[in-house]
């Protein structure tokens, strides 16, 4: 499974924008498999392609993330108010444990 | 510089006996000092629910002026490590001491030239979180708090070195405050929210500096950006001018060159430029006429105001400060004009 993260917003906007790439291949194997329980958890393939506040705030990043599995491959953009507890618990894993490219 | 005379007990005293000396007191002042004591104790002890007086954001409001600095030591949890409260001595981390300074001069210009207490025009105490993340090539505020990032080194080398922009993100709570229920962050309105930030934020730089509308630079993150990138993030003086910012820098100057659907960031620069425009012709400091009538508009918008409405605030705000007809109002009128919003 390959992911790919994007997250712009706050002062810098879209010249601030930081994209991080994982391969869970290339990961620890307990920390692929927390990943990996998290985009199952979420249902991440059957989410809608948005998933954004009708009225966001300045605070509010957006975030871009692709998910590439045996074949298929599935982007969401959203808000992280506006996700499931498992696709924020996601999103903050992989900001805390992956480097930007 | 204010004595806390409490400071030096504070790791001594529970945050249970801070607050039960602050229910027993009949001094408002000591009350709020108290409690905010309590709070700092407590989150020196890993607590993170305390009573306390709270604004409109759910921030303790002390009524003056009060800094807190926190370090995330590179993780995303907030608010972090308490490093740095207010009246104590700088240490050895630049960007504790830059965050907490730059907090200050934002504090200082909101009170002494807009008479208002902080952002929230109720002493709301001022958060800061430094060493946010790793590599984090941006800066923003959360709702509660400011957070900076220490860049990645290449492309932006830390954001609490320019004061312009610790006082725009700090402006984005004084929007959120001020307007009505704030500005929804997309479209005209979300580029509108970025400007006003870009304006307090270049009008606290100037007013830090004493630089008159002609003397400035009007960029918004010089210093922040890599050398080899750039010099700053965007001008407010000619906006999209890349030998001026950095080879990114896509933002209109004039609505000729308005971007539909464009970010937030891009679009500002036509408000932006308006309110340049407007600061050249009533000449002096950006401070003296243009940022009041700037101040004043926001209580006139609405969380959806598009760039005509906000054209039609400043232009009534300008009405209402210096009256019709007023060179004023005249002035406002020509900077929207010459941007093409009206």
């Amino acid at each position: 499974m390959r992911m790919t993260l994007r997250c712009t917003g706050g002062f810098a906007g879209p010249a601030g924008a930081q994209t991080r790439t994982i391969d869970l291949g290339q990961l620890p194997h307990e920390q692929a498999e927390q990943m990996q329980q998290l985009v199952q958890a979420c249902d991440f393939f059957a989410l809608p392609e948005k998933l954004v506040k009708s009225e966001p705030k300045s605070w509010d990043f957006q975030y871009d993330l692709e998910v590439d599995e045996g074949g298929q491959a599935h982007t969401v953009r959203y808000h992280l108010d506006a996700v499931p507890d498992q696709l924020r618990a996601l999103t903050e894993k992989i900001n805390d444990e992956v480097d930007p490219d | 510089m204010a004595h806390h005379p409490y400071r030096c007990t504070c790791f001594i005293i529970s945050s249970k006996m801070l607050r039960l000396l602050a229910d027993e007191t009949s001094d408002e002042h000591e009350r709020c000092r108290l409690l905010d004591q309590a709070e700092l104790s407590a989150h020196l002890r890993g607590q993170r629910s305390v009573a306390t007086p709270t604004t409109a954001f759910g921030i303790t409001a002390t009524g003056e002026k009060r800094r807190t600095v926190y370090d995330a030591n590179n993780k995303s949890k907030l608010p972090g490590k308490l490093v740095r409260g207010e009246g104590a001595k700088a240490g050895d981390d630049v960007a504790v001491n830059q965050a907490y300074d730059g907090a200050g001069m934002t504090y200082d210009f909101l009170l002494e030239v807009l008479k208002r207490n902080s952002i929230d025009g109720k002493g709301m105490r001022l958060d800061s979180t430094v060493h946010y993340q790793k590599n984090f090539n941006n800066a923003f505020w959360n709702g509660q708090q400011m957070v900076y990032g220490d860049g990645d080194g290449k492309l932006f080398l830390g954001f609490t070195g320019a004061i312009d922009v610790i006082a725009h993100e700090l402006t984005h709570g004084l929007t959120q405050n001020a307007v009505p229920g704030g500005l929804v962050y997309e479209d005209q309105s979300g580029a509108l929210n970025e400007s006003i930030s870009d304006v307090f934020g270049s009008m606290v730089k100037q007013w830090t500096l004493k630089q008159s509308s002609t003397e400035a630079d009007w960029l918004i993150g010089a210093g922040i950006m890599g050398p080899t990138v750039g010099k700053a993030l965007r001008s407010m003086a000619d906006p999209g001018n890349k030998e001026l910012t950095w080879s990114g820098d896509d933002q209109p100057k004039t609505m000729a060159g308005y971007i539909e659907d464009g970010d937030v960031h891009t679009n500002s620069g036509i408000p932006n430029h308006a309110f340049y425009a407007a600061c050249i012709a009533l000449k002096g400091n950006s401070w003296d006429k243009a940022g009041p009538i700037w101040y004043k508009s926001l209580s006139l918008l609405a969380s959806g105001a598009s760039f005509a409405d906000m054209a039609k605030a400043t232009i009534q705000s300008a009405e209402l400060l210096y009256g019709a007809d007023s060179k004023e109002q005249h002035a406002v009128h020509a900077a929207w004009k010459l941007v093409g919003v009206i």
